[in-house]
């Protein structure tokens, strides 16, 4: 069997298991899909008409899109691999011919396919209950922005799981995604916010991540597409360069 | 014999983390067929030594081949079965997907349904993780192991929490796989199951391979027999006719370790001690390789004074 074949077939499997594992866990399914959905249905659709000309439902369906997206990417590599670190599970597969970064892009794609369902769950409430009004392609390019965009959330998560204890790693994870979420807009229009707030929304991953997306609708607030790109960008190549660091640093310092 | 001939060629081996050097200089090798119980006292450097076969640590200094391959190539990889300690697995997932997942790691894997038989598992194939027994996770992490159909098995403290009974049914497997030619090394705190699966003893003490050899050989190299009897005389006594000698009691029975039993029941008979139920008997692994420490660390105490 060629080296593709065999990764291919490692791949499915773990998909698959990772999956399985994902679906079988209400009590992180549940909040999941309900908290960008519950939020998405207050202040997108039941008050969404009191802003913005009647547009905040558009609106919020591009940030609150990517507040959903960001959930599973973050939680399903900083939480999981926390745990299956600490558990000796990552140890496990380790040490089996299993390549470890089939594993990531396993996890990667489940957490993708998670996104998924949260993105088509928005966008079914924004089309019938909030009148959002989109071409296929705005449709399609939105759903292929918040897909991609979640991969440097899955290298942020990679590094948070790597470092924090089981026990600490649901907590943590919030702590970040929470204030960041807020600080980046996606509660609250960042056009409404003070001038001060657009400065640290700049620093944000998650402001340029939901910045792509409204582009599609054109509410962005008029930066290059390429500076949101590659700060996207950078931001995966340093989390990826951190994780892979403390993958290796996890090794050397066992004792 | 060759590197290629061993299942394992472990060579001068030196490792230390930071200031403090956890393996000094460590050889030995593992051969096919052939199981090896790798003993000592926690810190002594098993789990260091372990981890740099696995490939999960780099040797400071010396080789560590496996069935000729570097530590954790993708070759060695292939050949190893591993048991780890402290892993627990996923809690959603069935035995059988586990189990089918872990198949799909290796290019030859055993038959998932030998496998289960095998481990004993066949009962549960089909429960969630979550629902098992310690034991009956023991056995699974056991199946997994040698899912890959592996030249070299690992087993870091296989028959922690498994009852006597699970221990006798693990035992047996183990032998089995020693006679299909598997090599294997045993990493354990119970030194009977030493004693019933280890065609060799390698003891670590401080970093350093102390010993090396048979069982046989151990309990032949420590002199000292172990001399039961029963005796109406009282432990005080006892130790005062034998101050030398140590001397224990287990129930109503006293229990001597001695290198001249001949001497001691000489000394009894002459002090006019009456004793029944004798029985003198070479000491057990246990025994010889808790000797063996601490003659070592006396050694070791005398030679830093």
């Amino acid at each position: 069997m060629s080296n593709l074949a065999m990764y291919s077939k490692i791949f499915m499997m773990e998909a698959k298991t990772e999956n399985l594992k994902t679906w079988r866990t209400p009590s992180y399914v549940l909040p999941s899909l309900l908290f960008p959905l519950m939020f998405y249905l207050f202040f997108g659709i039941i008050f969404g008409h009191q802003g913005m000309d009647g547009k905040m439902s558009a609106y919020l369906l591009g940030t609150y899109g990517v507040f959903g997206v960001m959930g599973p990417a973050l939680f399903s590599f900083g939480a999981d691999i926390a745990v299956e670190k600490d558990k000796g599970l990552l140890q496990m597969k380790q040490v089996s011919p299993m390549p470890v970064l089939v594993y990531f892009l396993a996890k990667a794609v489940t957490a993708m396919g998670f996104a998924t369902v949260i993105t088509l769950c928005i966008f079914a409430m924004g089309k019938t209950l909030g009148q959002v009004d989109l071409s296929l392609g705005q449709w399609v390019l939105t759903w292929c922005i918040l897909l991609l965009g979640t991969i440097p959330f899955c290298a942020m998560g990679l590094c948070i799981g790597l470092t924090a204890k089981a026990q600490a790693s649901a907590a943590l994870v919030n702590v970040i995604y929470l204030p960041m979420a807020f600080l980046s807009g996606l509660w609250i229009p960042i056009q409404t916010l003070p001038e001060i707030m657009h400065v640290v929304a700049n620093l944000m991953p998650a402001y340029h991540f939901a910045q792509l997306v409204l582009k599609v609708q054109a509410f962005d607030m008029g930066q290059s597409v390429w500076l949101h790109v590659g700060v996207l960008l950078a931001y995966t190549g340093v989390f990826t360069a951190i994780a892979s660091h403390l993958f290796k640093r996890s090794n050397t310092t066992r004792k | 014999m060759t590197q290629l001939d061993n299942a394992i060629c472990i060579q001068h081996v030196k490792k230390g983390f930071g200031q403090k050097s956890v393996l000094k200089d460590v050889s030995f090798e593992v051969q096919p067929g052939e199981l090896v119980a790798l003993l000592g006292e926690n810190g002594a450097g098993k789990t260091t030594l372990i981890s740099i076969v696995l490939g999960l640590l780099d040797a400071d200094q010396g080789d560590v081949s496996v069935v000729g391959h570097l530590p954790g190539s993708a070759q060695a990889k292939q050949k190893i079965g591993v048991m780890l300690q402290a892993a627990s697995l996923p809690e959603k997932l069935k035995v059988i997907e586990q189990i089918q997942l872990f198949a799909s790691y290796f290019e030859c894997p055993r038959d998932i349904d030998e496998v289960i038989a095998l481990a004993k598992i066949e009962r549960i194939r089909n429960d969630f993780i979550s629902v098992l027994s310690g034991g009956q996770k023991q056995r699974l992490l056991f199946a997994l192991s040698l899912i890959g159909n592996p030249q070299i098995l690992i087993l870091d403290e296989p028959t922690v929490g498994l009852d006597s009974d699970s221990r006798r049914v693990f035992w047996d497997c183990i032998e089995q796989l020693k006679s299909q030619g598997t090599a294997i090394i045993l990493t354990t705190h119970y030194l009977d199951e030493a004693e019933a699966l280890a065609d060799r003893v390698v003891l670590l003490h401080d970093g350093n391979v102390v010993l090396n050899d048979s069982t046989d050989a151990i309990k032949a190299q420590i002199q000292v027999r172990e001399v039961r009897l029963r005796s109406d005389i009282n432990f005080s006594q006892l130790q005062s006719l034998f101050p030398n000698i140590h001397i224990e009691m287990q129930g109503a029975t006293f229990v001597f370790q001695t290198s001249s039993p001949e001497s001691l029941l000489r000394t009894l008979i002459e002090k006019g001690v009456a004793f029944s139920d004798l029985v003198v008997t070479p000491i057990s692994l246990e025994r010889a390789v808790n000797v063996i420490s601490n003659q070592t660390t006396h050694t070791q105490q005398g030679e830093a004074a």
